[in-house]
């Protein structure tokens, strides 16, 4: 984990796009975060 | 228990943990300050830019989060004590847990029942005046709490959190609670950002979005 840092409006945006992305069709909590998972895992990899 | 015979045990407490809270800042050197509070994004310039919530979430991690040598503020104070009582208090007092808590709705003698979410501690009774007045039954809020004896008692500010949130966070814990959870939290209240929107912050800002942070983005 680390710093917080200012974020601009329009990353902040592309966040909320990318986190509705990763979530949509999730049927529960457990399911969206597995889905942000593999967001940030497609992201990485 | 009546309520009455509660409050007078918790507002004792109560009055010994802002006692504590107060002095124990004194130990802690600029230096401190200044690497929290950037952590926290709390720095313009060279000068730390805190309402009173931002600042009282300041102190909690100034106290709480160990130093380079491991060693906390809180732990240093609490060992300075001479007084024995005083002394087993605020070592208590340095135990608090910083964790996401479940309310489970009030408790019949005063304060609330809650769920650690994060870890192991369920139906806990914590004495909370402000909770049992405005939190409604499954509210989720990150606070630290500690044993006060006859009940749990918190101290500091109240982060309220999502389920969504909470469930990520109890993801990332099955593998060790983070240290710095509080500070990671900490930010998240002051920058107005969801623990997932910071999440995705610190991973993708480095990627695509960090276009977006170019200067004149702004």
């Amino acid at each position: 984990m680390v710093a917080r840092r200012a974020i601009s409006d329009p990353a902040k945006r592309e966040i909320k796009r990318l986190i509705e992305e990763a979530i949509v069709d999730c049927y529960d909590e457990l399911e969206q975060t597995f889905g942000l998972f593999t967001k940030l895992e497609e992201h990485l990899a | 228990m009546t309520r009455n015979k509660m409050l007078s045990l918790y507002h004792p407490i109560r009055a010994e943990i802002r006692r504590h809270l107060s002095a124990a800042p004194q130990l802690a050197e600029r230096e401190d300050w200044l690497r929290l509070a950037e952590d926290i994004g709390l720095v313009e310039g060279d000068k730390i830019v805190a309402d009173d919530d931002a600042f009282e979430m300041l102190t909690d991690a100034v106290l709480f989060t160990p130093h380079l040598s491991q060693s906390r503020i809180i732990d240093c104070y609490a060992a300075r004590l001479t007084d024995r009582r005083e002394r087993a208090f605020a070592r208590r007092l340095a135990k608090g847990v910083f964790s996401v808590w479940r309310i489970l709705g009030r408790h019949p003698h005063g304060g609330v029942m809650v769920d650690d979410m994060l870890g192991q501690r369920k139906r806990k009774h914590l004495m909370d005046e402000g909770l049992e007045k405005s939190a409604r039954e499954e509210t989720l809020v990150a606070m630290r709490l500690f044993d006060a004896g006859p009940f749990l008692a918190g101290f500091g500010i109240v982060i309220p959190i999502s389920g969504l949130d909470t469930s990520i966070l109890r993801e990332i814990c099955r593998g060790g609670r983070p240290p710095d959870l509080h500070i990671v939290l900490y930010g998240h209240a002051i920058h107005g950002m969801s623990f997932a929107e910071t999440l995705f912050q610190d991973v993708m800002l480095d990627g695509p979005l960090g276009r977006l942070q170019r200067p004149g983005a702004m």
